[in-house]
């Protein structure tokens, strides 16, 4: 284990070297903040749609734009290129198991970016746009789960792509589809409560109204206790789902790799 | 126990086969043939312990297929492997901290961080006690000459820097057994001998059994006694390189330097190759006649100035094992007469 914390650290000092960076994501993070106000403030103005406030749309934005910050799990991205390039053997030959590093390695990334884009965002926007506080202690205890498991299905569903890599010759047509879906039923920019029962309903069955749109209507309060219960056990699942896909995608990788040379 | 041990090693590739024409790649697809090739083909030999062995063969010769089924990352189709005692791919990661490998095109450092990070991760990836990992970061810091660099990102260094800190790596959990897979390409000359004295050192004081492939046949020279070829899969020499260069090298060069020309020269059993007026170079076959015969039986008359011999490089020597395998030149038959000899006795 002792090997996987100093990964952590490692990856996190990694992130550090690209100083620069830091900057460009606070920009880019208040900037997609300040966008989505003014989408809604355009929409909504001083009235009501269908209960929500302006204010909810902004702290809604906020929270999403915040959690977004903390996720882009690129990380992930050199694992088509190992893959492909066969740098992967030189991972295979190590002591240790790889796709946990792939794990460790995202959680230094994310470390780096909640000290280093998440807090300094959400501070600018707090002060320019303001923020509601959430509903009840209930509410904050079920945004930080469901924030783990968005976090771990953004983790697998970023690795399936990445393994795909395997056994297509390229992956960014994926990674394309995979972004246009999540844009859509993710809730990313507007909310799930805004959709057609339809299209609501189709959200509902997929996993990537737990990346965003299921966190966010937590910390808000706009879901009862047993609407947040049910989400948090949905989420639980499709995180226990997919990642394991991803094992059994992983094993089957190797053992190819392995037994029939790649 | 012998540090490495293949016995009629075999290792085949399936391919989907491919069909030509506008919609080849179609019937590619519906087909599912399959094409097998043969990469090793009944490869057996056995290196001991302190060994330092260089693996040679051209492109596509099975070498890299051979190192990877030694450390694990590949399956052989039939017959035994054996490193250290360990089967290398069912016990892929016991035989991963019995050994060092190092791919001369594949980095094993952590790009953005300093050098020293990777070897701190490295520490505890493989357990290593904190006591002995300073004394060995010691060791090859100061006969690598890592100090300058030890704390420079990884992506800033030279392909030399970064070589050095790519073997050091290797050594620091002191493997039993290093694969060194063309350990100095594309390096310059200076940097190739560090590493050379480097890994001389490692063979000789601490008795680290090296394996390497190299397209370098310096390296050879400089660090192997024994040299295993294989050639489309198949093995075409084990043994030392003196004898082969016995064997296939016994060509030698004589160039004589005379003070003025002295136009046609004749000497028995020498053939004339080159002639520059008064530098004229012959070949003789040493086992046909004495070198010493061959001066005496100059012409007297001849006032010559300088005499050389040049034995036949080693570069030379494979060059004439990888031309014969290719075609069937007049040493073809030569060789495969005592190639087959070789690898039957041993």
């Amino acid at each position: 284990m002792n090997v996987y914390v100093a990964m952590i650290g490692k990856s996190y000092r990694k992130h550090l070297v690209y100083r620069s960076e830091v900057w460009v994501r606070i920009a880019i993070g208040v900037v997609w903040v300040a966008i989505q106000v003014a989408v809604w403030t355009a929409l909504i103005g001083e009235d009501e749609v269908d209960g929500i406030s302006l204010s909810d749309m902004i702290t809604y934005s906020i929270v999403n734009t915040v959690m977004a910050l903390a996720m882009m799990d690129r990380s992930l991205a050199e694992l088509d290129q190992r893959i492909r390039s066969g740098d992967i053997a030189v991972d295979l030959i190590k002591p240790f198991h790889y796709p946990l590093t792939l794990v460790v390695d995202g959680m230094g990334r994310s470390l780096f970016s909640a000290l280093f884009s998440v807090l300094p965002t959400l501070a600018i926007a707090i002060l320019f746009f303001g923020f509601q506080a959430p509903a009840s202690p209930v509410n904050v205890l079920g945004f930080v789960v469901a924030f783990v498991l968005a976090l771990s299905i953004s983790f697998a569903l970023a690795c399936l792509v990445g393994m795909l890599g395997f056994y297509f010759l390229a992956t960014f047509h994926f990674q394309w589809a995979l972004g246009a879906l999540r844009t859509l039923f993710a809730g990313t920019m507007v909310p799930l409560w805004f959709y057609p029962d339809g299209l609501r309903t189709l959200a509902n069955l997929l996993p990537f109204q737990h990346l965003a749109f299921g966190p966010a209507a937590t910390w808000m309060g706009e879901l009862t206790r047993a609407e947040i219960g049910r989400n948090l056990g949905l989420g639980a699942l499709w995180a226990a789902a997919l990642l394991g896909i991803c094992w059994w995608m992983w094993a089957r990788i190797v053992r190819r790799l392995v037994v029939q040379g790649g | 126990m012998a540090a490495i041990e293949l016995v009629d090693l075999k290792r085949e590739f399936r391919q989907a086969k491919r069909f030509d024409g506008p919609f080849g790649a179609v019937r590619t697809l519906l087909t599912g043939e399959y094409t097998t090739r043969t990469a090793l083909d009944d490869i057996s030999f056995a290196i001991e312990p302190g060994e330092s062995v260089a693996y040679l063969g051209p492109n596509g010769a099975g070498k890299s297929t051979t190192i990877k089924i030694l450390t694990g990352i590949l399956v052989p189709t039939s017959g035994s492997v054996r490193v250290l005692g360990n089967e290398p791919h069912t016990h892929r990661q016991e035989n991963a901290r019995q050994i060092g490998v190092v791919f001369g095109q594949r980095s094993q450092l952590w790009w953005d961080l300093p050098l020293i990070d990777s070897f701190d991760l490295h520490q505890r990836i493989y357990k290593i006690a904190p006591a002995r990992f300073r004394a060995n970061l010691a060791f090859c810091e100061e006969v690598l000459r890592m100090e300058q660099f030890l704390h420079t990102p990884v992506r800033q260094l030279s392909l030399g820097q970064r070589m050095r800190g790519e073997l050091a790596m290797a050594l620091l959990h002191e493997p039993d057994v290093l694969f060194l897979d063309e350990p100095t390409i594309g390096l310059d000359v200076l940097a190739k001998d560090r590493i050379r004295e480097f890994l001389k050192l490692v063979n000789r004081e601490r008795g680290t059994t090296i394996m390497l492939t190299t397209h370098d046949l310096r390296d050879i020279e400089e660090l192997c006694e024994r040299i295993i070829v294989v050639n489309l899969g198949k093995l075409v020499y084990d043994g030392r390189i003196a004898a082969l260069r016995e064997r296939l090298g016994s060509e030698r060069t004589i160039v004589i330097e005379f003070s003025d020309d002295p136009g046609t020269v004749e000497i028995p059993h020498a053939t004339l190759v080159e002639d520059r007026g008064v530098r004229k170079t012959f070949t003789f076959n040493r086992a046909e006649v004495p070198a010493l015969d061959l001066v005496a039986a100059l012409p007297r008359n001849l006032a010559i100035a300088d005499i050389s011999f040049e034995e036949p490089s080693i570069e030379e020597v494979i060059r004439r094992l990888y031309r014969s395998m290719e075609t069937d030149g007049p040493d073809k038959e030569e060789i495969d007469t005592w190639t087959r000899g070789q690898v039957v006795t041993q």
